[in-house]
């Protein structure tokens, strides 16, 4: 991890992450930061992208054109399906960041959407990127660049 | 198969596996010898399913290959009290979807309990979706899958191959968490639902590791860790555990292991089941209205169970008792005098169907369905989430639910 503070631009702070391709593309945009494993099927709204699980910790935030980060996903295989579904009906994450890959199906999905993905960072990438960052993503190279 | 000279749809399979390799950083495609695969249950997601039908065109499966339930029970479709227009859509995508699999040479199967039907032996490396399909051919046979997406399964179905990555590799398949069960719950007399409760409460603190259970009895049945299965997939990552003493991968601690030290230690208690059991039931009224079995499907023994469990008794005029299982296993229910017995009540044992995902929701209000009792976590927690509410469950033990099929009130703990 390389941290260093941007000149000119008082108490901005620029950290590079860098971590594995899971599916290329260049993107760039807001955080939205879940702190526990996340499934897109069922806990977001398929017509708006809002995030309607009850009492999830998200609960009423939008994942459209953000930047989606969680730990790792969950859930039924259908998940697989659930990304394209919300890039068709334009509500769809900018590109997604996961700390591990182990959960195949979320993996397929980003694959099937054509949604970058970068996943498996040396560092927890949770514990450095806050809701609210701004986040580039180059899938391409496997690096993400935060700037808080 | 990448250059289509085995037409477009290998050559798309291909495509698809190499990128889910290339994710993953596989170094290889290995043969897998079973598939088991699934269409989505509704049409709402067309470019999802057109994704699929690709996969299916001018082809035949390479192995053997079973498949997920379809949205309703075709044979009995008119029995349930849906709606005509809910009825006529589903009747469409059905025999659309029954029609391509006898095409392409699937044992139509639709369960979610197709393991009756194939041998399965450890080590040997298949390609299955479904969570709970997935991770008890891992967990209970030793056998080796990953958690497929319905593309991939296809994919491997009609080529026979898969990327080497994940669970097919020996050293992501031991246990880092270790689960002891504490011992003054009496695992012996546990009954489904607490074994939903110790893997949904499992799943929770898991994130992306593999558990390793222990305390857990003996003789625990395939059909215990099936309802395993299915629950503790919704909380966590990891498409397999283990239990000390009983799967084949985990004959002792230090195996299940693979000889490093667990990273995390938990105890399950009475604390932790009451918790698990309270996150599930989100109804406040007695008055059950639908009590439904059979998520994963049902098996024989289960089946079994219900019809001692109704011993003459009647299900209450103002509730519908619906058990979902499979056509092979309602076809020998019916052989033993199961099917009399449990019918003979007024239950239903339906075939086929996914009664989770494809009846409950979306069809909830259009059944009248206020309040339901079942022995599944998913369907307790999905019918409420999707409903918004409108739709509240208990959730229990079998026992607990039959009664409160022939009572019409729930009475559980």
């Amino acid at each position: 991890m390389r941290q260093s503070k941007e000149n000119g631009k008082a108490g901005k702070i620029r950290i590079i992450l860098r971590g594995r391709t899971g599916y290329k593309g260049i993107a760039e945009g807001e955080a939205l930061v879940c702190r526990t494993p996340f499934m897109f099927l069922s806990y977001v709204d398929v017509g708006s992208g809002i995030i309607h699980a009850k009492g999830h910790e998200l609960e009423g935030k939008s994942v459209k054109d953000k930047i989606m980060v969680f730990p790792c996903g969950k859930g039924s295989a259908g998940e697989e399906a659930s990304l394209l579904m919300l890039k068709q009906v334009g509500v769809a994450p900018k590109a997604v960041i996961m700390g591990s890959a182990v959960y195949v199906p979320g993996v397929i999905g980003a694959i099937i959407a054509n949604i970058p993905l970068v996943y498996g960072f040396e560092q927890n990438c949770l514990g450095v990127i806050n809701n609210g960052d701004h986040v580039k993503v180059d899938a391409d190279k496997g690096i993400i660049e935060v700037t808080k | 198969m990448l250059n289509g000279e085995h037409g477009s749809a290998v050559q798309k399979a291909m495509e698809l596996l190499v990128k889910v390799g290339n994710a993953y950083g596989a170094e290889r495609m290995i043969d897998v010898t079973q598939s088991y695969v699934a269409f989505p249950l509704s049409e709402e997601n067309q470019s999802f399913s057109d994704i699929i039908y690709a996969l299916t065109e001018n082809v035949t499966v390479k192995i053997p290959t079973t498949n997920l339930p379809l949205p309703l029970d075709l044979q009995r479709i008119n029995e349930l009290g849906l709606p005509e227009s809910v009825i006529e859509t589903a009747q469409k995508i059905m025999l659309q979807r029954m029609e391509i699999y006898r095409r392409i040479g699937v044992i139509p199967s639709y369960t979610c309990d197709p393991h009756f039907l194939y041998y399965l032996r450890k080590g040997e490396h298949v390609a299955f979706t479904e969570t709970n399909v997935a991770m008890l051919t891992n967990s209970w046979f030793g056998s080796r899958t990953n958690i497929e997406g319905m593309s991939t399964a296809m994919a491997s179905a009609i080529t026979g191959k898969t990327p080497e990555y994940g669970l097919h590799l020996q050293e992501n398949r031991y246990g880092q968490v270790l689960i002891e069960v504490s011992a003054d719950l009496e695992t012996e007399r546990f009954d489904y639902a607490d074994y939903v409760a110790l893997a949904h409460w499992t799943g929770k603190i898991l994130f992306d590791q593999i558990a390793v259970y222990n305390g857990l009895p003996k003789n625990i049945r395939p059909d215990h860790v099936k309802y395993m299965c299915a629950s503790q997939i919704y909380n966590s990552a990891a498409g397999m555990f283990h239990i000390v003493g009983v799967t084949p991968e985990a004959p002792t601690l230090e195996a299940a292991f693979g000889g490093k030290k667990p990273a995390q230690r938990f105890i399950f208690g009475r604390k932790e089941r009451a918790e698990a059991y309270e996150e599930f039931c989100s109804a406040t009224e007695k008055k059950v209205d639908m009590v439904v079995v059979g998520c994963p499907h049902c098996s024989l023994n289960e089946i079994s169970e219900i019809a001692q469990l109704l011993n003459g008794r009647k299900i209450n005029k103002d509730v519908r008792l619906w058990i979902g299982t499979s056509l092979h296993t309602r076809a020998l229910a019916e052989r033993m005098g199961l099917v009399d017995i449990t019918e003979g009540a007024g239950g239903l044992i339906l075939t086929d169907v996914c009664i989770r995902a494809a009846v409950l929701p979306p069809y909830s209000e259009a059944l009248g369905v206020r309040v339901l009792a079942t022995t599944s976590g998913s369907i307790a927690q999905n019918a409420y989430r999707r409903s918004k509410g409108k739709t509240t469950a208990w959730f229990g033990s079998m026992e607990d639910c039959i009664d409160a099929s022939v009572k019409g009130k729930w009475e559980g703990r």
